[in-house]
């Protein structure tokens, strides 16, 4: 396990940040961590980091307690407000933050020239940071935050200032860092990009875990079919019945819930085999975004 | 540790502020030297009997100095102070701390490190200020204060207690908040300072104890009396002229006091540490 928290929580005074969080992510993993605002996400992270203690509960980073030093430099993390000396060189802040990681010096020029291509700012590393767009400053910090070629990459909203071009160019160094085996914990507020990137999900609302899967698991809730269609009988219903799908009708409307995917066409085969005419036939439900909105709405499930 | 140093002094270094402050010292050694070079010259141009003139000399060029080392004593704790008012609070607002903390280093390196890199600033600029004063007031006057050394050692550890405890006040309050309660401390330890002279010229034992007290929450102003006396009364100047004026030092504080003001800095240091590992701030 290269991160994993047991019954984490966070209270200030009588509020909650988070509770009892239980989390667990192997190597090479990308690992989504998704929720509204305020639910926690940051809080989470930010004891992880070792900015805030936790009230109780335990966690280990790379198999080792939060709080060592030595993992530390195997770890790199992109903060969700970040925010950079603006008297410093682009090159002085790798520079600096290099030497916070105890790069050998042998290996601090060549890592800084890495990852200023990595995030394509090779050639604007002699300017002052006070002269980077909001988009630049991310793109130095994920620059640093890739360093020292971590095991474990840490990266809250990392596109949150960045352009469509810029949001893709994220996505392959997480992809990129997969494919190398490193491990890559992501919250993001872009449901879309967890999905292109992410094998495993937790969402959390209200201080509390309410969902923790692989995408696959998560996505396949039931899946609701709206469908119209003409000429319905009895006999159609009943053959629903049998196997085993629940509905609802309305005049021409009817709505059936199927388990997998695989059982979409098996719906249609046995509707129009009772004589319905298909006019519409829309799978729903079946998507992250509609399990985080469920999931998250008040009084969801 | 290091790394942390280098940068805080890189810091100090690029900021405009630097400049200023030590184009506005010039001005401030300029005015002085001016000052002193009329003192010096009204004595010397009067032929009258020499015993009285020296007299009189030796009661102003204390003074004199005095003078110069109070108000130069208050620039380099305003400027002790305004140096870290914002040291933490500001790179926690600014959200700079959230890359330094994850690293591997101790919360007790980053406390330090800033420290010891403002401190050696500070060190540098009180060296030249304090050493400016005493070299203006011999060149003009040919007074010479005995015992630089040790009252050099009370200076910087003016300015460096300062700024332990505008350290330990950025980690837990918002710059401005921090910068007016550091600022009203230093106030009222320079108050208690003078109504403890005051109240023992009058023998008032309840102004003592006020004075005493003040002391204690913020032990700046002993540290000047300490210095002042080491400067003022030792092998060159036999006349105690430390009852004149409120420059001067009444009764010099005592050994116990510096032990006390040591162990404040340490504290404070300590506790900077202390709070910014809680992350208070940090949420």
């Amino acid at each position: 396990m290269v991160i994993e928290t047991k019954y984490l929580t966070k209270l200030y005074g009588n509020k909650l940040g988070c509770q009892d969080i239980c989390l667990s992510v192997s190597e090479g993993q990308v690992f989504g961590f998704l929720g509204p605002n305020g639910a926690g996400k940051s809080t989470l992270v930010k004891i992880l980091m070792g900015l805030i203690t936790p009230t109780s509960g335990e966690a280990r980073l790379l198999g080792r307690p939060l709080g060592d030093l030595e993992v530390r430099k195997r770890i790199g993390f992109l903060p969700e407000n970040f925010r950079y000396q603006d008297w410093l060189t682009g090159y002085e802040l790798l520079s600096f933050h290099a030497d916070l990681y105890r790069l050998p010096p042998n290996r601090k020029e060549a890592r800084i020239k890495d990852v200023l291509e990595m995030v394509g700012l090779t050639g604007r590393e002699g300017h002052r940071i006070r002269t980077y767009s909001r988009g630049m400053q991310q793109r130095i910090g994920l620059a640093s935050a890739l360093l020292p070629d971590p095991d474990l990459l840490f990266l809250d909203e990392p596109t949150s200032a960045l352009d469509p071009l810029g949001r893709k160019e994220v996505r392959e160094i997480i992809l990129h860092q997969k494919s190398r085996g490193k491990t890559v914990f992501l919250n993001s507020h872009f449901l879309s990009e967890v999905e292109l990137v992410c094998d495993r999900v937790a969402i959390i609302k209200k201080s509390q875990v309410v969902a923790q899967g692989s995408l696959e698991e998560l996505r396949s809730g039931n899946i609701t079919l709206d469908m119209r269609v003409g000429g319905i009988t009895e006999g159609l219903l009943q053959a629903l019945d049998q196997m085993g799908c629940p509905h609802k009708r309305e005049g021409e409307k009817l709505w059936v819930e199927v388990a997998r995917e695989e059982d979409i066409p098996l719906v249609a085969q046995r509707v129009v085999q009772h004589g319905g005419l298909i006019y519409q036939l829309t799978p729903t439900g079946n998507s992250l975004e509609n399990l985080f909105v469920n999931l998250v709405e008040e009084g969801g499930e | 540790m290091g790394t942390i140093i280098q940068l805080t002094l890189k810091e100090v270094l690029r900021r405009r502020i630097f400049l200023v402050i030590a184009l506005l010292t010039i001005g401030f050694l300029v005015l002085y030297g001016v000052a002193l070079y009329y003192t010096g010259k009204k004595f010397v141009i009067k032929p009258t009997g020499m015993s009285a003139n020296d007299a009189i000399k030796l009661v102003i060029y204390p003074q004199m100095l005095a003078l110069g080392l109070y108000f130069s004593s208050m620039i380099v704790s305003l400027l002790a102070i305004f140096t870290a008012v914002g040291t933490i609070s500001g790179e926690l607002d600014s959200g700079i701390l959230h890359s330094i903390v994850p690293k591997p280093l101790r919360r007790g390196e980053i406390v330090l490190g800033k420290y010891v890199g403002y401190g050696l600033i500070l060190v540098i600029y009180t060296s030249i200020l304090f050493l400016s004063i005493i070299g203006l007031v011999y060149f003009f006057t040919g007074y010479y204060a005995g015992n630089i050394i040790p009252a050099l050692l009370y200076y910087l550890l003016l300015s460096l207690t300062l700024l332990a405890l505008a350290m330990l006040g950025s980690t837990m309050l918002s710059t401005i908040a921090n910068g007016v309660a550091v600022f009203m401390l230093y106030s009222i330890g320079t108050i208690g300072g003078m109504m403890e002279q005051i109240a023992s010229m009058m023998n008032n034992e309840a102004l003592t104890n006020i004075g005493i007290i003040s002391s204690l929450i913020i032990p700046t102003d002993a540290i000047y009396r300490m210095m002042i006396t080491s400067v003022l009364l030792n092998d060159s100047n036999p006349v105690n002229l430390l009852n004149m004026g409120p420059f001067g030092s009444q009764h010099p504080p005592s050994e116990a006091m510096m032990a006390y003001i040591v162990i404040y800095l340490l504290l404070a240091l300590w506790g900077a540490k202390k709070v910014l590992k809680e992350g208070y701030l940090m949420a």
